[in-house]
């Protein structure tokens, strides 16, 4: 009876609840609306070098209850990483206006603004995205040797001008004899792969993309699982074709490794060899591959060699351990055999004609030379023709060779002088340069910088014997013209002050 | 009355944990001197120590040449550093012991000591890798005994801060001795093909690894496709050579089963 009276007493109780009259208070007030203008964030591209330059920006803010921007407003400009590390927020300015000497690692990243008022909490935000790049990220590559014959790595900088950078890898050796300079221009999760690779006489080694330090994976000869072939490990040519296929020739002997989880850039056996044997073929100290397919799903992973035991060309496709001989068929016979019975002498590549590649080789019998042309494709290597080169070519005294990129001229040095050659067209060579008394010390045929596919560029390297510092980098542009061989020199490409430059190569981020 | 008792009684209790707290000096071991086997478990150290009573010397994880082994069974002093040197005295417990001595283990000749101001003193025994302990594991169990210097107080050891409730024998230690070859968790079918004793300690010997390199992170995945081509290639040199290599073991149909390496050692 008791619980009875308090469960009604308690009903009666809540449905009086719902008796009493809302006296909410429903006349809305308008808050403090701020609003961040285009001014800074729209219709501006930022490219910023870490280190380098300094962000400015002073937008334009409007308070809907407060013109005159007399608030205690918190301001929070916070940029995040979009690309290498995605997600990761840096707040790099509490200030109204943004004057910030960018110092922030290579990346594009989404730069913010965010506006909070103390009156009502709220938060007003506006973006927009910044690209930075350290003063390393993208530009040429430049190994020279100094009189003593010790290695100096400069860097030609190129974002917004042209930095020339000195001596810039962080080792405390200065290795001699260099032969090679050379990184992938590929985005990796992991900085193991993403490496310059610096060849000298005196082995090769791998430095920090971002930072041209070293560290405990310095050495390349720690990345070969089997380093038995090894001698002095000194690459003598080295290709990345898409994201993970890579070839090194190191000591004669050629190296396969697909970039992967499990494999942490390790080299396995050197793959110089046939199935069907255990012996490993000589072969040619330069390699032919077609980067016309780009990196990506259309790349081309084939990469031809030169047996120079058997005086045939092989070839190597991804995930092959062993070499496979190129094989002559019935329609191409005439073209030439791959089987030449000719001594190797080098191999150079070009996008001419959706990437041709040549081999220039020397007819032991009678001494003459010879061009081979083909092309290397998707299922394999496909002939071009082959030309006797001309009797007034001195081969043996060439010191560079190079197969123009788009209009596939040889292009070859002696001394100071530069030669074009239109061998296609049985063509007597002609002298281009002549740079005397400083000789040319490399030429080279721009086919990986992306920016340039289209057109058809020679960097001719030179040096003053005796003269420290006088090594020059001078761009010609190839003319488009039918009867000759004809170079333009870029006004705007002479950098000056290296050693004498022995490799090149175009560094992308 | 009774509500001031219940109040009155903590209160003493906290009074006496203050004044209790008041006594600086550390109680030292003022027990028996004595003596017992210190040997560490592996993953344990001198500051969180663990012991054991089982040591193994495995040849087989040893380098390949390996045929002879000195094993430091340590004992660890309970009680005060002397400045003198102390004899310790043990003994072979024969009927947990399958290792012959003279044969398989030498014990030191002389007595055993605790220097002058150590802790730790240590029985170097020497172990011979026989022929015929070829594909076997023998044991050599030693006690430790009561003499002039040092009583047995502590028979069973627990670490400090353990949960066991079953303590570690400390007074006798048991050594294997063994060179046999086992599969570890680092062999790889696809290279190595399937795994024998024969082959592995083929391998082993080819290629002058110990069975440590077998061990999961040992070999990063192309050492093994490397250690696994390169077996491929001298078993095919061993064949062209007229010495082709077999298993120890017959097929089904009791043929000569002929040793392979793996599927994917092949080019």
């Amino acid at each position: 009876m008791k619980k009875s009276c308090l469960f009604a007493v308690s009903a009666l109780l809540l449905l009086l609840g719902g008796c009493y009259g809302d006296k909410g208070n429903y006349d809305y007030r308008e808050i403090n609306e701020i609003a961040i203008g285009a001014r800074g964030f729209e219709g501006v591209e930022y490219k910023l070098r870490s280190g380098i330059d300094e962000l400015k920006i002073s937008p334009h803010i409007t308070a809907s209850q407060d013109p005159e921007l007399t608030g205690a407003y918190e301001y929070e400009w916070v940029v995040v990483g979009q690309v290498r590390n995605p997600g990761e927020r840096t707040t790099i300015a509490r200030t109204r206006d943004l004057d910030y000497a960018v110092n922030l690692p290579s990346d594009d990243y989404s730069l913010l603004l965010r506006i909070t008022d103390p009156g009502t909490g709220l938060m007003f935000s506006r973006s927009t995205t910044i690209s930075v790049s350290t003063a390393y990220t993208r530009g040429w590559l430049v190994a020279a040797e100094d009189e003593e014959g010790g290695t100096v790595v400069d860097m030609v900088s190129i974002s917004r001008d042209t930095l020339l950078q000195r001596d810039v890898v962080r080792d405390d050796t200065r290795h001699r004899n260099p032969l090679r300079i050379w990184c992938d221009n590929n985005e990796y999760t992991s900085l193991a792969h993403g490496r310059i690779y610096l060849s000298t006489g005196e082995g090769s080694f791998l430095y920090d993309r971002e930072s041209f330090g070293t560290d405990d994976y310095t050495v390349m000869r720690n990345y070969f699982a089997n380093p038995q072939y090894l001698t002095q490990t000194a690459a003598s040519d080295m290709i990345q074709i898409d994201d993970k296929f890579r070839v090194f020739l190191v000591d004669g002997y050629a190296y396969v490794y697909s970039i992967s989880s499990v494999n942490t850039g390790y080299f396995g056996n050197p793959v110089n060899r046939y199935a069907e044997s255990y012996d490993y073929v000589r072969i040619g100290d330069r390699m032919a591959y077609n980067l016309s397919g780009g990196s990506g799903a259309g790349s081309i992973t084939t990469v031809m060699l030169y047996n120079d035991d058997d005086k045939r060309f092989c070839y190597l496709m991804r995930n092959d351990e062993t070499l496979r001989n190129a094989t002559d068929t019935e329609s191409d016979l005439a073209l030439f055999p791959w089987r030449t019975g000719l001594d190797y002498v080098t191999t150079v590549n070009s996008r001419f004609l959706s990437g041709q590649s040549a081999t220039i080789l020397r007819d032991p019998q009678t001494g003459k030379y010879w061009i081979y042309t083909y092309a290397c494709l998707r299922s394999g290597p496909s002939k071009g023709a082959r030309y006797e080169i001309d009797a007034s070519v001195p081969v043996a005294e060439v010191a560079n060779w190079c197969m123009t990129s788009q209009h596939g001229y040889m292009l070859y040095s002696v001394g100071g002088v530069l030669y074009g050659y239109d061998f296609r067209n049985a063509r007597t060579p002609v002298q281009l340069l002549d740079f005397s008394p400083a000789e040319i010390t490399q030429v080279h045929g721009d086919i990986h910088t992306v920016a340039e596919s289209n057109k058809d560029c020679v960097y001719i390297c030179t040096y003053e014997e005796g003269t420290p510092g006088s090594g020059r980098i001078r761009k010609y542009a190839v003319a488009d013209t039918a009867d000759r061989i004809e170079l333009r020199a870029d006004e705007n490409t002479d950098w000056k002050g290296f050693q004498r430059i022995r490799s090149l190569w175009f560094k992308e981020l | 009355m009774k509500n001031y008792r219940y109040g009155l009684i903590p209160m003493l209790a906290a009074a006496a944990l203050a004044f209790g707290a008041c006594n600086e000096s550390i109680r030292t071991y003022d027990g028996q001197t004595g003596i017992y086997f210190a040997m560490l478990q592996s993953g344990s150290d001198e500051e969180n120590p663990r012991y054991t009573a089982d040591s193994s010397l495995p040849f087989a994880l040893l380098p390949s040449g390996t045929d002879e082994q000195t094993l430091q069974l340590r004992v660890k002093v309970i009680g005060s550093v002397a400045d003198y040197p102390r004899v310790f005295a043990y003994r072979t417990v024969a009927d947990q012991t399958t290792a012959q001595e003279g044969h398989d283990f030498e014990l030191p000749e002389g007595d055993c000591t605790v220097g002058a101001g150590e802790v730790y003193g240590y029985i170097p025994i020497r172990f011979f890798r026989q022929a015929s302990l070829d594909g076997k594991e023998l044991t050599l169990t030693l006690e430790l005994l009561p003499n002039e210097y040092f009583d047995l107080p502590l028979s069973e050891w627990l670490p400090v801060n353990g949960t066991e409730t079953v303590g570690t024998d400390v007074l006798r230690h048991t050594v294997t001795v063994s060179d046999k070859y086992v599969r570890l968790e680092g062999w790889s079918d696809q290279f190595y093909g399937t795994y024998s004793d024969k082959k592995i300690k083929l391998m082993c010997s080819v290629f002058d690894l110990t069975l440590a390199d077998f061990l999961p992170d040992a070999l990063s995945f192309i050492e093994r496709k490397v250690l696994g081509q390169n077996f491929r290639r001298y078993l095919d040199e061993e064949e062209r050579a007229g010495r082709t290599v077999y298993e120890d073991y017959l097929d089904e149909e009791g043929n000569p089963v002929k040793m392979e390496s793996g599927p994917d050692s092949a080019e």
